[in-house]
């Protein structure tokens, strides 16, 4: 049972987290490779849009658009966030000066951590919710009793919810402090 | 009530962020320190930024005078050690092609184009001597153009002399520079001095043929087997 805890649990959510660092690395590697490292500052571009495109899904979520099928537009969300994100490492590794752009860095990964957070808590919870109703279900509960019987499970699911209240901040904070280092760029970079 | 609370405090740091990097551009947002010379400017970033446009040109000459670079200081005071002024000399004056304030610009860009001759208007590119003064070491001695003979755009050194135009060294004439070059002073030569060339032996011999010029041997001889290469 630990077992299948570790690997459908714990071990998906840090194998998501090293491959994105595996894949960052192997980018840069290859840019350094190829001698265009000069291609990371401009990878920031791509990662952003990227990045900006998952939002659909939030937008989805807090009924801002009405197109869209929600379930797929999260994995849309998912993969466009974390390819996003790969972008941006890859152009971060390439310069680290300034604290802004440090913090715009850590706030992303911060919110990739969380995401997946969601992503292998939630899907645990749900599961485990669904586990115990179709074991009590078994064992003839319904209506009322059944309700009793998972009114703890059911306020741990809801809890367990409440992740979001955490995401959303985290999302908004790195989305603010990209937007400062995109002006800072904009205002004394020369684009030739 | 908690998100509420979150909000509120990821709002007041990100605010309290937005002041320092007006406090603090040059820890905040600037792209590495600045050069030791340009210190002085690392929280005036836009004394050398022109908003949207990146590192001015303009900006960088109103106190780097085109005509004192490499001779005076910004304060138009003689440098003790003057450089090769070739600012002057440049084909086109785009200062960030080849400088960069920031160091961490530096590292990403790496590959700043150095100075290359083919950077100097054509028209100057020949005259050498309007930067570099003649070496006053032997083989340069006397000689006062045509650098290209010997030299190449990519480096002093390097340097490849080919004699053989002039005269070939083979045989007993691969000797060390100073016997024909008497004191190393390559602006002469004289074929003399050797027991094959005795000047009474080489005056009658030219007088027999008519010729009475006959000072400049290489002019005709350009080695030691042609009686008459030219």
């Amino acid at each position: 049972m630990k077992f299948g805890l570790l690997s459908r649990e714990v071990l998906p959510f840090f194998l998501a987290l090293a491959v994105l660092a595996a894949a960052a690395l192997l980018v840069d590697a290859l840019l350094h490779f190829a001698d265009a490292v000069w291609v990371g500052r401009y990878l920031g571009i791509p990662g952003v849009l990227l990045i900006g495109g998952s939002f659909g899904y939030s937008l989805r979520k807090h009924k801002l658009i009405a197109g869209g099928n929600p379930a797929g537009l999260l994995r849309l969300h998912e993969r466009m966030a974390w390819a996003g994100s790969l972008l941006v490492l890859v152009h971060a590794g390439i310069h680290f000066n300034a604290i802004l752009a440090w913090l715009a860095v850590a706030a992303m990964l911060v919110n990739v951590g969380s995401g997946l957070t969601g992503k292998f808590l939630l899907k645990r919870a749900w599961r485990r919710l669904g586990e115990t109703g179709a074991e009590l279900k078994r064992q003839g509960l319904s209506g009322p009793a059944l309700e009793e019987r998972m009114h703890w499970d059911t306020l741990t699911f809801n809890a367990v919810k409440q992740w979001r209240v955490i995401h959303f901040p985290i999302a908004l904070a790195f989305a603010v402090l990209a937007a400062m280092h995109i002006v800072a760029v904009f205002l004394f970079w020369g684009w030739k | 009530m908690t998100r509420r609370w979150i909000l509120a405090a990821i709002s007041a740091a990100l605010l309290g962020l937005g002041v320092l990097v007006f406090l603090h551009p040059d820890r905040m947002i600037s792209p590495g320190a600045l050069s030791q010379s340009h210190s002085e400017l690392a929280t005036d970033c836009f004394a050398c930024h022109l908003p949207l446009h990146g590192a001015s040109q303009d900006k960088c000459i109103a106190c780097h005078a085109l005509a004192d670079i490499g001779l005076r200081t910004t304060k138009g005071l003689p440098l003790t050690s003057p450089k090769v002024a070739f600012h002057q000399q440049l084909a086109s004056h785009d200062c960030m092609a080849c400088h960069t304030g920031h160091q961490g610009v530096a590292r990403i860009l790496g590959k700043r184009r150095s100075f290359s001759h083919e950077l100097l208007d054509p028209a100057v590119r020949g005259q050498c001597q309007e930067c570099h003064a003649p070496p006053a070491t032997a083989p340069h001695r006397g000689v006062t153009a045509n650098c290209a003979q010997c030299h190449g755009l990519t480096g002093w050194k390097g340097a490849s002399f080919d004699h053989g135009k002039f005269f070939q060294l083979e045989g007993p004439h691969e000797a060390p520079c100073a016997t024909c070059h008497v004191g190393d002073d390559t602006s002469r030569y004289t074929c003399y001095e050797c027991h094959a060339h005795q000047p009474d032996r080489i005056r009658a011999k030219h007088l027999r043929e008519g010729i009475r010029d006959f000072e400049n041997c290489a002019r005709c001889h350009r080695n030691a087997h042609a009686e008459d290469d030219d």
